[in-house]
């Protein structure tokens, strides 16, 4: 399987393209912002986290 | 508690492995594995953490037989990974189970010289978060049209899964092929007389664009 891999050649689209725009997201932070000011700070896996807690059982 | 930078969700573990002075390990979430570092911090964008990130989930995918990569930026605590994990357990094996043994090719198509792609309606650049939304839904459901057509039906029986994106400027198309590593000499192949100063191809690639979203 190696191999394969070894053939690639990435350019710098290729490791953008593939890092920044493709692969799981496992967390996200968002700045909600007004005029350039950050008024909230959210963690998104966190805001998740909180969800399963409060969220009955089956929903 | 202790903080992990994620690199990819694997359906099996690996040896650890190196790469310069780092060290990559596999460690049990919820079922499946994680190719992980433990580290202090989260890394600096820069094009060589880019680069580093994009060597380390070759590696990766060259020991494994199914990868889901993960975007840059995992830094999460090993209790947030496991929640996240458990939480959307169903589609990581079902995508684990879709890509084991294939491999991603990137098929980006341009507009010929002097001809920009179509600028968007007047008045509707800024647009509404309506408009916004439609714009994603077309994007994501955007028929390709012209060359990127002619691809996608050449390879059509090769191919397990295509994901197509609608470009900007310049860049017309971008075609994400799920292949079989049993059929990509075949595949190559089939898609070699397409390459011109408009088509480029590249890959293999660990399958990038063909990961659940764990948001929905």
């Amino acid at each position: 399987v190696t191999h394969i891999f070894d053939q690639s050649d990435a350019s710098l689209v290729d490791v953008i393209d593939n890092l920044l725009n493709r692969g799981v997201v496992l967390n996200a932070d968002v700045v909600l912002a007004l005029a350039n000011v950050d008024l909230v700070y959210l963690r998104l896996s966190a805001l998740l986290c909180a969800a399963d807690r409060v969220l009955p059982r089956g929903r | 508690m202790s903080a992990l930078y994620v690199f990819a969700l694997t359906s099996g573990p690996a040896p650890a492995l190196r790469h310069a002075n780092r060290r990559i390990e596999f460690v049990e979430v919820a079922g499946v594995h994680a190719a992980i570092e433990r580290v202090a911090r989260r890394p600096e964008i820069s094009e060589e953490a880019l680069r580093s990130q994009h060597d380390i989930v070759m590696k990766i995918a060259g020991s494994v037989n199914a990868i889901l990569p993960v975007r840059f930026g995992a830094f999460v605590d090993d209790r947030e990974l496991d929640t996240i994990v458990s939480m959307r357990l169903g589609p990581i094996r079902e995508t684990l189970e879709k890509v084991a043994g294939r491999v991603q090719m990137t098929v980006r198509v341009f507009a010929s010289g002097g001809s920009p792609a179509p600028r968007a309606e007047p008045g509707r650049e800024q647009g509404s978060g309506a408009a916004y939304l439609e714009k994603r839904r077309q994007d994501a459901t955007g028929v390709p049209t012209g060359e990127a057509a002619a691809i996608s039906q050449a390879v059509r029986t090769l191919v397990a899964d295509e994901r197509t994106q609608r470009g900007q400027g310049r860049m017309r198309w971008t075609l994400y092929h799920l292949v079989d590593r049993s059929v990509l000499p075949q595949y190559e192949r089939t898609i070699a007389p397409f390459v011109s100063p408009i088509v480029a191809v590249s890959g293999p690639w660990p399958p990038f664009a063909f990961v659940p979203d764990l948001w929905s």
